[in-house]
């Protein structure tokens, strides 16, 4: 009895001390009249602040990112861009909160929490969604659309479902051209390499699109350099330790390997393990995707030879931008044509002539054009 | 009289007969594991033996062994008092997270050296025996504790480095995956000296022989009066020494202290590898050699078919078959009743 | 009925065993599980040097008494005393500590350990330094104390896995003695229940030259049997149970087993208790025939045949092979030899389900275990065997399995609030009704019940017997393993009686010509 009392005390006091945590968020204030909208030309679209009613800057704006978590640097990037959209919002005299739905990689939960959090904020929401799977993406849409809201998605969605079907609510869908970033890379390795020699593989997760799109890129490249020889080839399902396994185990069979390619920069930094234990780090270029900082430092080094920033602040911060938009009424959703609703942002290939650069600089990005996002 | 007394007998030999048999099928299956492994090489050899048995793959297979091994062991004990631990990933992950965290490293400005390496360690002991505590006081089933577990020691790891995993710049570390003796990892040595530990606490100490009694049958120990509440708290507890081993190890051969990076399917094949190995799921039979025996046999496994080349298509399918094989090779199934 | 105390009934022969020392003795032990009166006054003196034979029907409360001794169970009330002096053990470490020792019927061996590590377990401190076991130290030790009890021959390295039963006794015996020799400096007492049952005649006379030799150090042996014989050869006395009493105790000389069979059987009840009247003869047609039928190493050579409306007695005690027949007869084990027909038509069953299908049900003797689903109601207890007969188009339907509920509630006077209520709620009595009522639901013919009356009250016996007729009177044929031989005699119309696997008499029982107790035991014993 004592020990069920124990337990009861101990979880009441964790939820009281949650719940604290969560007293900042207030009820939702009522929406503002529609400011009118302008007939604007998107290539330079500026939010210009004093377009925008003092009603609909006295609201409280919610912003939300919905990830699969802040586990990994990339998803972090993505919360990051909410934080600086955030800090642009305060520097205009904008009321609103962010908040972050974390859906652990459940697609219910992901749902589940968009519906809450659009429900909450009564119209007043705008979000960043990276689909869980591409099936959830309509329910998402769905779900702000119900409440009012505006809502951008990124990476994952059917193709045959899109923001032109939740007008004007799903704003937008946005995704680094992951083929474009595979093709790259390859290209760089290859070049590296001086267009001759043997290679290893090592895939995403079978099946993932992001996985068959990078891969897709480098069968691109490799048919254009006949040079190369694919000696290698699995998949490490996107985890360091598998693609450490892998190369280690190809190491013996082929210590003259002269590039590894990781469709991703986890993936590779497992490559750069086995390759350091062998000896060989330095000798065998390794490329990666995803810009992960290790990586990026070891491309500045000499390490590795290349990776992809997909830029996780611009996706994150650019959708809510344009999100902000629509909810202002400074753009009419209806109004822009479809290659304004669906894109491709830009990524950015580091080599060793930007990585230096990359590293010190921060990004800065200038929230007030949004669309600079679409990758021209 | 006389009769009935031959017929009665006849019923005690049949009997007697039965016994034998099913002692004598008990012995194969215990030489079973060994036989799969032999017979699993033996086909890898003649498949590709310029490439798979050569020493510097003997090599490969000793440093992919060692962090699984590590996960094993701690698991077989808990298995073997017939609980289970799904704690693993997140364990593993919080002290290669702690552990990135607290020597020199890439996000803030600790450098405690060895003492985080100890830390670190600690903190998964720690943990472990909170599950067991937690599990034989409140009287949760333990899967349910160590399920809970698993997400807290993920949220401790993610929390300590707020979600930018931190990369191990400590020389000494990262000089650790490069470093061999005698031709084998350092890693690995460090692997072994724990599988050494866990061989002697088996064989050579009387908690040893109470963890088998505890998966066997618990009222033996009453009557004898020993706690078996005390000897499960400390089998969890050396489970989470073995898991803390593991995350430490793991973040200095990916050098880096990620929660998910190096706690990241370990579980599933740990479960695996003990159970093909031979240690029953419901307890009291099996031990650390045959979890040795287990984690070779995945290991080569894996091995064998990347160097083969079978397409990646297909290989985790083929894996998972060839698992399912062994362990109905190795598991010793009562007649009646099917086993959870 | 328990106003006879075990004093009035104890015709103590006093005569040269008063010279030696008492060791043990425990006078008026009651034992209670809740409605079930195990022990009634029982008591027992046990002295220096002696083998006492324990013998008595199964229920007698042997295994109760000794369990009591060992500490396993704390009696309701009674006293016990050990060397002189108040003995009331918590738990068997206790009992060791005070020099009693118990060979247990279920091994408490760890057959993953070795011989050694078995003997010393829990006392493996006294073989350590520094927390780690010198085990050249303690298998010496082992093999020293496996000699003491004759069984030098085996290896302590061994793992008790790869040896047989009767090497396995042989080290609990050593384990006992050792244990109980450790703990004290004077004579221990060491207790063995059926400890022959899984032994070759071989291996039961070396048991035997064993416990001789304990004996002759001055330790004291308590042996119970069932075979008299092994008894009646061994022991210097011996005490009779009956009923949760001790009847008696005999110098063995003085002992024949035709006395021991009359001292041991119950009394009987009579006739009407088992509505004899309403016993009637039974039909030509032919239910059930066995022929040769066996169970490699438990049982073999049964055969009989079942008519319509009769029931079949089988008398046997534990260990006969009557529990397996019952279940090879279900269909929940295969037969190894012999053929089954049911109607006249062979018959090989693959589980109980397949049984069920050619109308064979059995009431298990286990009811929490193997019986009832306590965490389900009434109604569904009673719908799982008769799914498909209530089923329309696959589908069952609440209304027909609570109609079915309520009838059988009614016809058995089920004691609940509804047909909803758990089977948890219910008394044992009123559980076993929701079993028959489920057994006969699913409109068998044939019932095979296995101790249908146990651990239900006088009440609910009666009507369990008013049951057990009807059902026979409507003409389905029982097979009956009774709680007591009195029963199993009185209830059927025929018994046939098992022992060792073998089936050793048979006799018709009439309603006017009952066959006496005694001559059913003598075949069981």
């Amino acid at each position: 009895m004592m020990k069920k009392v124990f337990a009861l005390v101990v979880v009441s006091a964790l939820c009281l001390a949650m719940f604290a945590a969560c007293d900042t968020a207030t009820a939702p204030a009522p929406a503002g009249p529609a400011a009118v909208a302008g007939d604007v030309d998107l290539t330079d679209f500026v939010i210009d602040p004093s377009l925008i009613p003092q009603a609909k800057l006295d609201t409280t704006l919610y912003l939300a990112v919905s990830i699969r978590g802040v586990d990994n640097p990339y998803l972090a990037t993505i919360y990051e861009g909410m934080m600086m959209f955030s800090e642009y919002l305060d520097g205009i005299g904008q009321k609103h909160e962010t908040q972050l739905l974390d859906s652990g990689g459940s697609n219910d939960r992901e749902v589940n929490n968009m519906r809450q959090f659009a429900a909450r904020a009564g119209g007043n929401a705008i979000a960043y969604s990276d689909p869980n799977e591409n099936a959830i993406a309509e329910a998402l849409a769905e779900a702000m659309a119900e409440s009012g809201g505006f809502i951008g998605t990124a990476w994952n969605k059917p193709a045959d479902v899109g923001p032109m079907d939740y007008t004007p609510n799903w704003v937008i869908h946005t995704s680094p051209d992951n083929v474009k970033s595979g093709y790259e890379i390859s290209v760089a390795l290859f070049e590296f390499m001086g267009d001759s020699g043997k290679v290893f593989v090592v895939e995403g997760m079978l099946g993932n699109t992001a996985a068959s799109d990078r891969y897709k890129g480098f069968e691109m490249a490799l048919a254009e350099y006949p040079g190369i020889e694919v000696v290698g080839h699995d998949t490490g399902n996107w985890a360091t330790a598998e693609a450490l396994n892998l190369v280690e185990t190809w190491l013996n069979m082929h210590p003259d390997v002269g590039g590894i390619w990781c469709a991703n920069d986890n993936m590779a930094t497992g490559a750069l393990q086995a390759l350091d234990r062998a000896g060989l780090r330095g000798t065998v270029g390794v490329v990666g995707i995803d810009a992960n900082t290790d990586i990026v430092e070891a491309v500045r080094d000499g390490y590795a030879v290349a990776t992809v920033s997909s830029n996780g602040w611009l996706q994150g911060g650019y959708t809510l931008a344009i999100c902000y938009a629509a909810w202002t009424g400074l753009i009419d959703v209806a109004s822009l044509s479809p290659d304004y609703r669906e894109f491709a942002t830009p990524a950015l290939l580091i080599t060793i002539d930007n990585a230096a650069d990359y590293l010190a600089n921060p990004p800065v990005f200038d929230f007030s054009r949004p669309f600079d996002a679409k990758d021209r | 009289m006389a009769r009935e007394a031959r017929a009665s007998m006849s019923i005690t030999e049949e009997f007697a007969a039965k016994i034998r048999k099913d002692n004598q099928k008990d012995k194969i299956i215990r030489f079973a594991p060994i036989i799969v492994l032999a017979v699993m090489s033996l086909v890898f050899s003649a498949i590709n033996g310029r490439n798979f048995a050569s020493v510097s793959n003997f090599t490969t297979i000793l440093n992919q062994l060692a962090i699984p091994l590590l996960v094993a062991l701690g698991l077989t004990f808990v298995i073997m008092i017939g609980s289970i631990d799904l704690s693993i990933n997140g364990t593993v992950g919080m002290s290669a997270a702690f552990l990135g965290v607290l020597v020199m490293n890439s996000r803030n400005g600790m450098d405690l050296g060895l003492a985080g390496v100890l830390l670190a360690v600690l903190a998964s002991v720690a943990v472990g025996m909170l599950i067991g505590l937690i599990h034989v006081h409140l009287k949760i089933p333990s899967f349910m504790v160590s399920f809970a577990f698993m997400f807290i020691c993920r949220g401790l790891g993610l929390l300590s480095y707020q979600g930018r995993p931190p990369r191990i710049l400590d020389p000494v570390l990262t000089e650790i995956p490069r470093m061999s003796f005698l031709g084998m990892p350092a890693i690995t040595w460090v692997a072994l000296s724990v599988l050494l530990l866990c061989i002697f606490i088996q064989e050579y100490t009387a908690f040893g022989r109470y963890i088998y009694a505890v998966g066997t049958d618990e009222t033996i120990l009453h009557s004898v009066g020993v706690s078996v509440k005390r000897v499960k708290v400390m089998v969890f507890t050396l489970a989470g020494f073995c898991f803390g081993i593991a995350g430490v190890l793991g973040g200095i051969r990916l050098g880096q202290g990620d929660v998910t990076v190096v706690g990241t399917g370990l579980m599933f094949p740990a479960q695996a590898a003990v159970v093909v190995g031979g240690t029953a799921l419901s307890g009291g039979k099996g031990g650390v050699i045959n979890t040795v025996v287990g984690v070779f046999i995945m290991t080569v496994l894996f091995n064998g078919l990347v160097i083969m080349r079978v397409n990646p298509y297909i290989r985790t399918g083929v894996e998972g078959l060839i698992i399912l094989a062994a362990v109905t090779l190795t598991v010793a199934r009562g007649a009646k009743v099917i086993s959870k | 009925m328990s106003g006879q105390t075990v004093g009035a009934n104890c015709v103590r022969p006093n005569t040269i065993q008063n010279e030696r020392k008492l060791i043990f003795s425990a006078k008026d032990i009651h034992k209670h599980y809740g409605a079930t009166h195990a022990l009634k006054g029982a008591g027992i003196d046990i002295r220096e040097g002696e083998i006492i034979g324990l013998v008595g029907e199964n229920g007698a409360g042997k295994s109760t008494l000794l369990k009591i001794i060992i500490g396993a169970e704390e009696p309701s009330s009674g006293s016990l005393t050990m060397h002189g002096k108040l003995y009331s053990p918590r738990n068997p470490m206790d009992a060791n500590r005070a020099g009693v020792g118990m060979v247990f019927q279920e091994q408490s061996l760890i057959v993953s350990l070795t011989v050694g590590q078995n003997l010393f377990f829990g006392h493996e401190r006294e073989f350590s330094k520094f927390r780690v076991i010198n085990w050249k130290k303690l298998y010496k030790e082992a093999a020293s104390a496996l000699a003491d009890v004759g069984a030098g021959g085996i290896n302590p390295r061994k793992k008790v896995s790869d040896l047989n039963f009767a090497t396995r006794q042989m080290i609990e015996i050593a384990k006992v003695i050792n244990v109980t020799k450790g703990a004290s400096g004077e004579k221990c007492l060491i207790l063995l229940d059926e400890p022959t049952s899984v032994l070759s005649e071989h291996e039961t006379r070396n048991l035997f030259e064993q416990m001789k030799k304990i004996a002759a150090k001055g330790h004291a042996v308590v042996f119970v049997s069932h075979r008299l014989d092994e008894v009646l050869e061994i022991t210097d006395r011996v005490y009779v149970y009956k009923d949760g009493e001790g009847v008696g105790d005999l110098l063995t000389p003085e002992a024949t087993e035709s006395k021991l069979y009359e001292m041991m059987v119950g009394r009987t009840a009579s006739g009407e208790y088992y509505q004899v009247n309403r016993q009637r003869e039974a039909q030509e047609e032919i239910m059930l025939e066995v022929k040769d039928l066996g169970l490699s190493g438990v049982f073999k050579h049964v055969s009989f045949q079942l008519r319509r409306g009769e029931i079949l007695g089988v008398c046997g005690v534990v260990g006969s092979g009557k529990e397996e027949l019952c279940e090879v007869i279900c269909g929940d084990e295969k037969p190894t030899s012999g053929e089954m027909y049911i109607k006249g038509k062979k018959v090989v069953f693959s589980s109980p389900a397949h049984g069920l299908r050619e109308k064979v049900i059995m009431i298990p003797k286990e009811r929490l275990a193997q019986g009832i689903i306590r965490t389900l109601s009434i109604e569904d207890n009673i719908a799982i065997s008769s799914l498909k007969i209530l089923s329309r188009n696959k589908f069952v339907t609440v209304k027909s399995v609570r109609k079915q509920a309520l009838e059988w509630i009614s016809r058995l006077r089920i004691k609940t609030r509804g047909p909803r209520e758990l089977l948890m709620r219910l008394s044992g009595g009123n559980q076993q009704k929701v079993v028959f009522s489920r057994a006969l639901a699913s409109k068998c013919d044939i019932l095979v019940l296995n101790h249908p009356t146990r651990g239900v009250d006088v009440g609910a016996k009666e009507e369990i017997y008013t049951l057990i007729r009807g059902m026979v009177t409507e003409g389905k044929a029982v097979i009956l393993l009774g709680d007591t031989l009195d029963e199993c005699i009185g209830m059927s119309s025929r018994v046939i009686v098992m022992k060792d696997g073998l089936v050793t008499g048979e006799f018709a029982a009439p309603p006017d010509g009952k066959p006496g107790q005694v001559d059913v035991v003598s075949l069981m014993m």
